[in-house]
């Protein structure tokens, strides 16, 4: 790719080491289905895709590889939990800094009946565990959150609203679409009850593959969104209801299972606390020289540890879509304007609806690649 | 889930074949890793029609210890394969 991309919290460039091949080595060399006909090309598939979930389960302390469900992305995840879990007359607590993939299902549900509360969050995004026990009414089911703002980078105390909702007996669903790959997430720590995730983000895997995970209790409670062959039980006509299967009906997309594996053996080899502590390091060096530079206002905490890898600025003296144009047309640099499908934590920053440039870096950016960036803002705006 | 029964088997020194039903398919998978990974020899299989009426897979695989080692609440059936006949070794209480 020419330029300098940095748009990683859209979707992650380069891959991990070892993605494409893995990917061109299962649709070059074997490219068949699982669960379906026997032969060794199709156990050594099945082989993968078990392996894929144990990885999961490595990375995010998940006890039961069988309870990790694949699916397109993390969209998909979180409309399968909640379009299954939700009923009319149920209710459920969000965070102001939600992305619209929890937004929209959940505002669809609403007009079903089922009611929506949202703990307001601070100007930097921030959290107050002792706002969301004010929302806790007697027909609250659930807690919905993202463990970090797609927009300021925020990180949410998940492991506060986690014991909240045990000491409620609320479940508890996790967005990690901006964490997984970059902060240690335990599931059992966190004592989530689902948590979704995506595989071409953090997780530095393909685009089309994504997931979730379900407690037992959960497992049984959610409806499938979808039902159809899974290879198995094939004489009845009903979904078969252990897991995965009864979240699996058709073909599973493979060659993203393959390139997430490699991915995922990559991530747990290099570490996640290594990976943080480089994409910090350059968030904070982004972030200490672009507060030296007049005119422009960092969205989001102060400290970079309370942060995730990214930066939104916001151009007082300047259209922010024409900057971020022009950091692409005169120097190469990709970057992502406007609301980030997160109208809610715009206006929670108080950036709705001009928006924000929001620059998110990867561990494989470099300090000069910082710099570059710095240097040309300095110069043009 | 189908509770347990523990059956005691005769220790065998002869290597006998078995083919293994389980109750989901990733269990399958799980034991023909299991086996992969031994000293056995074994494979994942499509299930005799005669066996299931489900189009699941199961595990054929030459064992010589006693079953009772390998038992988990993820087996459905065990059969001896012996010759062109399968005898009911093993089943999980319903």
């Amino acid at each position: 790719m020419d330029g300098l991309y940095l748009d990683n919290a859209a979707t992650s460039f380069p891959k991990a080491p070892g993605v494409a091949d893995a990917v061109a080595g299962f649709l070059t060399n074997s490219g068949c289905n699982i669960n379906r006909g026997l032969y060794t090309a199709s156990f050594e598939a099945a082989n993968i895709v078990y392996e894929t979930r144990e990885l999961l389960c490595s990375l995010f302390n998940f006890p039961i590889p069988e309870n990790v469900i694949f699916t397109k992305n993390i969209t998909e995840s979180l409309n399968v939990i909640l379009k299954g879990l939700l009923k009319p007359g149920d209710h459920v607590i969000v965070s102001s800094m939600e992305h619209n993939a929890v937004m929209r299902p959940l505002s669809s549900l609403a007009e079903k009946g089922v009611e929506l509360s949202t703990v307001l969050c601070n100007n930097k995004g921030e959290l107050r565990t002792s706002d969301l026990c004010l929302q806790i009414r007697s027909n609250t089911k659930a807690v919905i959150m993202t463990h970090a703002s797609n927009v300021s980078g925020t990180i949410l105390p998940l492991e506060e609203v986690g014991k909240l909702c045990k000491e409620h007996n609320l479940f508890f669903i996790v967005d990690c679409a901006q964490t997984a790959g970059f902060l240690t997430l335990d599931f059992v720590r966190l004592k989530a009850d689902a948590l979704a995730f995506t595989g071409h983000k953090g997780l530095l895997g393909p685009q089309g593959i994504g997931g979730f995970y379900l407690n037992d209790k959960l497992a049984s409670l959610v409806e499938p969104l979808i039902e159809g062959g899974t290879g198995s039980a094939s004489e009845s006509v009903l979904q078969p209801n252990y897991m995965p299967d009864r979240f699996e009906a058709g073909t599973l997309n493979l060659p993203g299972i393959y390139g997430l594996n490699a991915s995922l053996k990559y991530i747990i080899a290099e570490g996640i606390t290594t990976i943080r502590e480089k994409e910090l390091n350059l968030v904070h060096r982004f972030i200490q020289n672009v507060q030296t530079i007049p005119g422009i206002q960092l969205i989001g905490p102060d400290q970079t540890q309370d942060r995730t890898g990214i930066a939104s600025l916001n151009f007082l003296n300047h259209d922010n879509a024409e900057v971020s144009y022009q950091l692409f047309k005169d120097f190469g640099i990709m970057t992502r304007c406007g609301l980030h499908c997160a109208p809610a934590a715009h206006h929670t920053l108080g950036t709705f609806p001009n928006g924000t440039i929001r620059f998110s870096f990867s561990h494989f950016n470099s300090i000069q690649d910082v710099d570059y960036v710095i240097n040309s803002l300095r110069k043009n705006f | 889930m189908a509770t347990l029964i523990p059956l005691k088997y005769p220790r065998r020194n002869s290597i006998m074949i078995y083919i293994m039903l389980f109750f989901t398919n990733s269990s399958a998978i799980k034991f023909a890793r299991f086996i992969k990974n031994s000293d056995y020899i074994g494979e994942l299989i499509p299930l005799p029609r005669k066996l299931t009426s489900s189009c699941g897979m199961g595990v054929k695989f030459h064992f010589t210890s006693d079953l009772s080692e390998i038992i988990s609440d993820e087996i459905e059936k065990i059969y001896a394969v012996e010759g062109n006949q399968y005898k009911l070794v093993y089943r999980a209480e319903e």
